[in-house]
């Protein structure tokens, strides 16, 4: 069923859900929500399962029209007059959602009940334009629901809030983020692996879907390696030694010495992290 | 052989050489894939690396173990590697930079380009894209300083000490020396769950690859 249609995408806007894993060998990135815990709760919201397709915006500006009467969820970074990030409504055909600027946070998600239909490629809705993968969404398109159910709740309820425990803290944790060595940690001078922790790093605007760059004294090198995998959450140093850290639709394989690596629990609030923002990390033990 | 620790879940499993990879790692991932371990996600390989993702973490010896099992049953679990002929027209952009380069004459990058039978070493950049190798030394070339920022599907292409071929659109550094029409990427079949891996990727890690010049036009 058509229920929306997209004025505007802002900087950058796809389906996502959780992502194709099981294809990585082939040179296929296992994608995904950028922030799982915000899009699972815009999910969990609706009463969807969480690997249900949503919305991804990056920062503001998307501004979507509904052109049906249907219940949205919104999650993430970004509010809108018609709803805070964190809640449920009703919404009618005619209105429209725009997002404001968010004081923290970059990634939004907006559910439906039922998801977002988009055709499944490798098992999996997420867009992942670089590879041609997934279905993209422009300025102007119509989107759809997978189902006719979009008001599965009793029209007495006007608002659905999360309770507490739902609220998501999109704040850098106060004593850094938590990082392990990475395989080539040992193959990096001390100093280095001690430069890591010890400044505050700027995410560069230079940051993707695919990538998180650092920009901070530069590291000191480690030998280069020969192609090898590469998993999301990696701090790669190029020969600039401004640590790259790998994303969701990063690369399967590449060429530079990773000297540290960032659980799947933690990299989703780093990918919160604004451009311009500074954060610090700390050796777990 | 060595294992590496790469984050809680999963394991990286190095080899000093190419060559004593290739003996071990086809068997490895044929096993993988034949008879995974308890909560296996994935593997990805790489030049002399291969890497094992769990979905929740195993330890060394439980590791070892398996591994051990896998390799003790030598011609067991036989690698089902394929060999394959690639039609090439050798008439890419940069095919004569690289005989400057070199100081050799088209005809004979394209002989020694195809006179090998390479392997897919491992698979990356873009979906079906294969790092082949080994590469004939005196080909060898650096990538492009300015990437292009568009390459066609099908592009043959030298980058550094590996050749590949462009499995779809991209931007890109390597430099072309020839064009293939060989479906390597069918993404209409990715949307079909349940297509084979075959039908998807000509292509599979392990498999073995021949360059076959086509009558040039060009030359």
């Amino acid at each position: 069923m058509k229920v929306a249609r997209v004025q505007q995408t802002g900087l950058a806007a796809g389906y996502q859900d959780t992502g194709r894993p099981g294809w990585r060998r082939f040179g296929v990135p296992t994608g995904g929500f950028m922030d799982g815990h915000s899009a699972s709760l815009a999910n969990k919201l609706l009463d969807n399962t969480h690997n249900e397709t949503v919305l991804e915006f990056a920062l503001h500006g998307a501004e979507i029209e509904f052109l049906q009467d249907t219940w949205i969820a919104l999650a993430g970074a970004c509010s809108s007059q018609l709803l805070k990030a964190g809640s449920a409504r009703l919404v009618h055909a005619g209105e429209s959602l725009s997002l404001s600027p968010a004081p923290a946070g970059i990634w939004t998600y907006l559910a439906i009940p039922g998801g977002w239909q988009a055709q499944t490629w490798f098992g999996s809705t997420s867009t992942h334009s670089r590879s041609c993968i997934g279905d993209r969404i422009q300025n102007g398109d119509i989107l759809k629901s997978c189902t006719n159910r979009l008001a599965p709740f009793e029209s007495s309820v006007v608002t659905r809030l999360p309770t507490n425990d739902h609220t998501i803290d999109l704040a850098p944790p106060p004593d850094g983020f938590p990082i392990l060595p990475g395989p080539q940690y040992s193959s990096f001078p001390s100093r280095a692996q001690e430069a890591l922790t010890h400044q505050k790093w700027q995410i560069s605007s230079q940051s993707d879907r695919a990538g998180y760059r650092l920009q901070g004294h530069p590291l000191d090198l480690a030998d280069e390696i020969s192609s090898e995998p590469v998993l999301p959450g990696s701090f790669q140093v190029p020969g600039n030694g401004q640590p790259i850290i790998t994303m969701p639709d990063g690369p399967t394989v590449g060429g530079y010495p990773k000297i540290a690596y960032m659980e799947h629990r933690t990299l989703w609030k780093l990918a919160q992290c604004q451009p311009g923002s500074q954060v610090e990390f700390r050796w777990e033990k | 052989m060595t294992l590496i620790p790469y984050g809680s879940k999963s394991w990286l499993v190095q080899w000093d050489s190419r060559e004593a990879c290739d003996q071990v790692a086809p068997f490895l991932m044929q096993g993988l894939e034949d008879s995974p371990p308890e909560d296996f996600l994935e593997y990805i390989s790489g030049y002399q690396t291969l890497l094992l993702i769990f979905i929740s973490p195993v330890t060394q010896a439980k590791l070892l173990t398996y591994l051990n099992t896998l390799t003790g049953q030598k011609g067991v679990a036989e690698p089902k590697a394929r060999h394959l002929e690639i039609p090439v027209t050798y008439n890419g952009p940069d095919l004569s930079y690289v005989a400057e380069t070199h100081q050799m004459t088209c005809q004979e990058v394209i002989l020694r380009h195809s006179e090998p039978s390479y392997t897919v070493y491992f698979m990356g950049f873009s979906p079906g894209f294969p790092y082949l190798g080994p590469l004939d030394t005196l080909l060898h070339t650096p990538r492009r300083k300015s990437p292009r920022t568009r390459i066609p599907q099908g592009a043959v292409a030298i980058g550094g000490s590996h050749t590949g071929i462009y499995s779809v659109d991209s931007p890109g550094g390597w430099n072309i020396i020839g064009h293939t029409s060989y479906p390597l990427f069918q993404l209409a079949h990715a949307k079909n769950n349940s297509d084979a891996t075959r039908n998807i990727f000509s292509l599979h890690p392990g498999d073995h690859v021949k360059f076959v010049p086509q009558l040039p036009d060009a030359l």
